[in-house]
């Protein structure tokens, strides 16, 4: 499904600057995989996901996705099929743009369309996907995203990645900035739309207990590497006390187990 | 007061220049880009019209205007977003360029006279009487043009165009080819701009190489006169503000003139009034600050 192979990017190079962020990232995964990355503070996990969605092209290596060879397709492109989300709820959605339309964006095909408004159709299968939300907003068409709560623009932002199915959704740390009720809410909801449209899954998160419990792989990285790689029996008998107790993890938010 | 002739005058150059203001609220306000190529594509289609219109064919005229407006918007698009030049040095880069080219298309002379050649607005004296004509052409095609991005934004290419401007970074990470929807809205907006010096030029019977200069700050200050008084709540609100708000800024200027101030000083009237539009938020929050310091 989707294929890393020796993967690296070095930022800065030929500066005092220079840092290779992610250095020889192997990874495979299988369809329906649901992967959790963690690692502590620039181990270089949200450079991995910038390598896979092409917000730039990394120096060496390949990124074979569904049998295509994308490593050096634009990041508008790969958008088509990769869904991204990240930690700040403000970066996903238009503020000044409503609901709708905002969902509308997210549709396929005739993204040079010209044709007026919103069809009919869109807007029942909006409707409906927002009332899978549970948070009310199917009656809030024609608000504003600009006037939702963290909480409410991170779950449309989700709705927008998988309205179209995607091959791969990538969540970068996607409710680290919610308070924590609104945090785990979105995590539900999260979980309930990946494991009904069987959506192959990364999930950056700090939280080793909740990256443990959720999906069936788990790897750590540091220093631009990947360190560790459990799925399994294996994953099934480690607990975030061994974790810590493997690695040293001492003052790192990592052990934060919220 | 001023005489109902100066105020009929106020109400077609306001209509007139709404287009240019249309075209500064999609660079400005939709796309959140200050496009500085303006002030010569103002003249540009000034100048394409005028030649076209010497040429006997007033209404090609104003096509041949919009597409030059859309050439001049291209260039500063393909500098910003191919060569990765800022957007207001892009803009500039083109305004500078486009007037050695605004005066070839003039055959190197500083103005050109339309007084005895056929216009839209001496055919429209035919159809709709002396007085009201120009009044009543300049209205319907401000209000063409206005009814046109109103639906060009509700479309599914428009609103990619309104979310470049909104939000960058979702548009960065998302399927929108920001450089595409960035180059349409800039050439649209040229487009609209060259289509309002052409339509000032045939108005006034005349262009001038530096007609266009300080016409941003004209735009700025119709936009935000029109978001003012009329507000901005949806796209539709929002444009038929500009184009009103261009208009009310010619009353405005026309009852200044009455005043007798020099025609010559209005620019700077112009500059003052948008530069205290634009910080008045920052002068209100100092002030705010200052008393509680005090
Ligand atoms: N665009 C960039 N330019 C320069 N350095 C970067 C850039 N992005 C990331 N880095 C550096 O690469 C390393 C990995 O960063 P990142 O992938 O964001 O880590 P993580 O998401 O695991 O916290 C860090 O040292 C970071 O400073
Ligand atoms: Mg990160």
């Amino acid at each position: 499904m989707l294929k890393i192979e020796n993967v690296k990017k070095t930022f800065g190079k030929g500066t005092i600057n220079e840092k290779t962020a992610i250095d020889g990232i192997n990874l495979h995964l299988e369809k329906g995989d649901f992967v959790t990355v963690i690692g502590g503070n620039g181990a270089g996990k949200s450079t991995l996901f910038g390598a896979i969605a092409g917000s730039f092209i990394c120096d060496e290596g390949n990124i074979i996705l569904d049998n295509e060879d994308i490593t050096f397709q634009k990041e508008y492109k790969r958008a088509r099929y990769i869904g991204r989300l990240f930690q700040d709820p403000l970066w996903g959605t238009a503020p000044n743009m409503t609901i709708e339309e905002n969902l509308s964006l997210a549709m396929k095909g005739g993204a040079i369309s010209l044709r007026y408004g919103i069809r009919k159709k869109e807007v029942e299968l909006f409707k409906e996907k927002l009332s899978l939300l549970g948070l009310g907003l199917e009656d809030r068409l024609k608000t504003k995203v600009g006037l939702l709560s963290g909480g409410q623009r991170q779950a449309v932002t989700l709705l927008m990645s998988t309205i179209v199915t995607p091959k791969l959704l990538l969540l970068d740390e996607h409710t680290a900035a919610l308070d924590p009720g609104t945090a785990d809410k979105v995590l539900d909801i999260t979980k309930k739309i990946v494991s009904e449209n069987n959506i192959t899954t990364m999930m950056i998160t700090h939280n080793i207990d909740s990256a443990l419990r959720l999906g069936n792989r788990t790897i750590m990285m540091n220093n631009g590497k990947i360190v560790m790689d459990l799925k399994g029996k294996e994953r099934d008998e480690m607990t975030t006390e061994k974790i810590i107790e493997m690695f040293g993890v001492k003052t790192d938010r990592m052990v934060l187990k919220q | 007061m001023i005489s109902l002739v100066a105020f009929i005058g106020a109400l077609e150059l306001g209509f007139g220049y709404a287009l240019m203001a249309l075209g500064l609220f999609i660079s400005f306000r939709i796309l959140d880009i200050a496009d500085l190529t303006v002030d010569s594509s103002f003249t540009t289609g000034a100048a394409v019209c005028a030649v076209v219109t010497v040429a006997g064919h007033p209404f090609l005229a104003l096509i041949c205007a919009m597409i030059a407006g859309v050439l001049a918007g291209g260039i500063t698009a393909f500098l910003h977003t191919k060569m990765k030049i800022q957007a207001i040095l892009a803009g500039i880069l083109s305004m500078t360029g486009l007037y050695s080219i605004n005066l070839r298309i003039m055959s190197g002379k500083p103005n050109i006279s339309l007084a005895r050649v056929d216009t839209i607005f001496t055919l429209g004296d035919e159809v709709f009487g002396k007085q009201y004509s120009a009044l009543i052409i300049t209205f319907i095609i401000a209000l063409i043009m206005g009814a046109f991005i109103i639906f060009f934004l509700g479309t599914r290419l428009g609103r990619s165009v309104r979310a470049t401007g909104d939000n960058e970074i979702m548009v960065r990470s998302s399927s929108i080819n920001s450089n595409m929807t960035k180059t349409i809205g800039i050439c649209i907006a040229n487009m609209l701009v060259a289509l309002s010096g052409a339509i000032i030029c045939q108005s006034q019977k005349f262009v001038d190489i530096k007609m266009g200069i300080g016409v941003v700050v004209i735009g700025l200050a119709s936009i935000i006169t029109g978001e003012v008084i009329f507000g901005k709540k949806s796209i539709k609100r929002h444009v038929i503000a500009v184009i009103l708000g261009s208009v009310v800024y010619r009353i405005i200027i026309a009852f200044v003139l009455n005043f007798g101030i020099n025609q010559s000083d209005l620019k700077l009237l112009s500059a003052v009034i948008v530069g205290i539009a634009i910080s008045y938020p920052t002068i209100k929050n100092s002030l705010k600050g200052g008393r509680r310091r005090a």
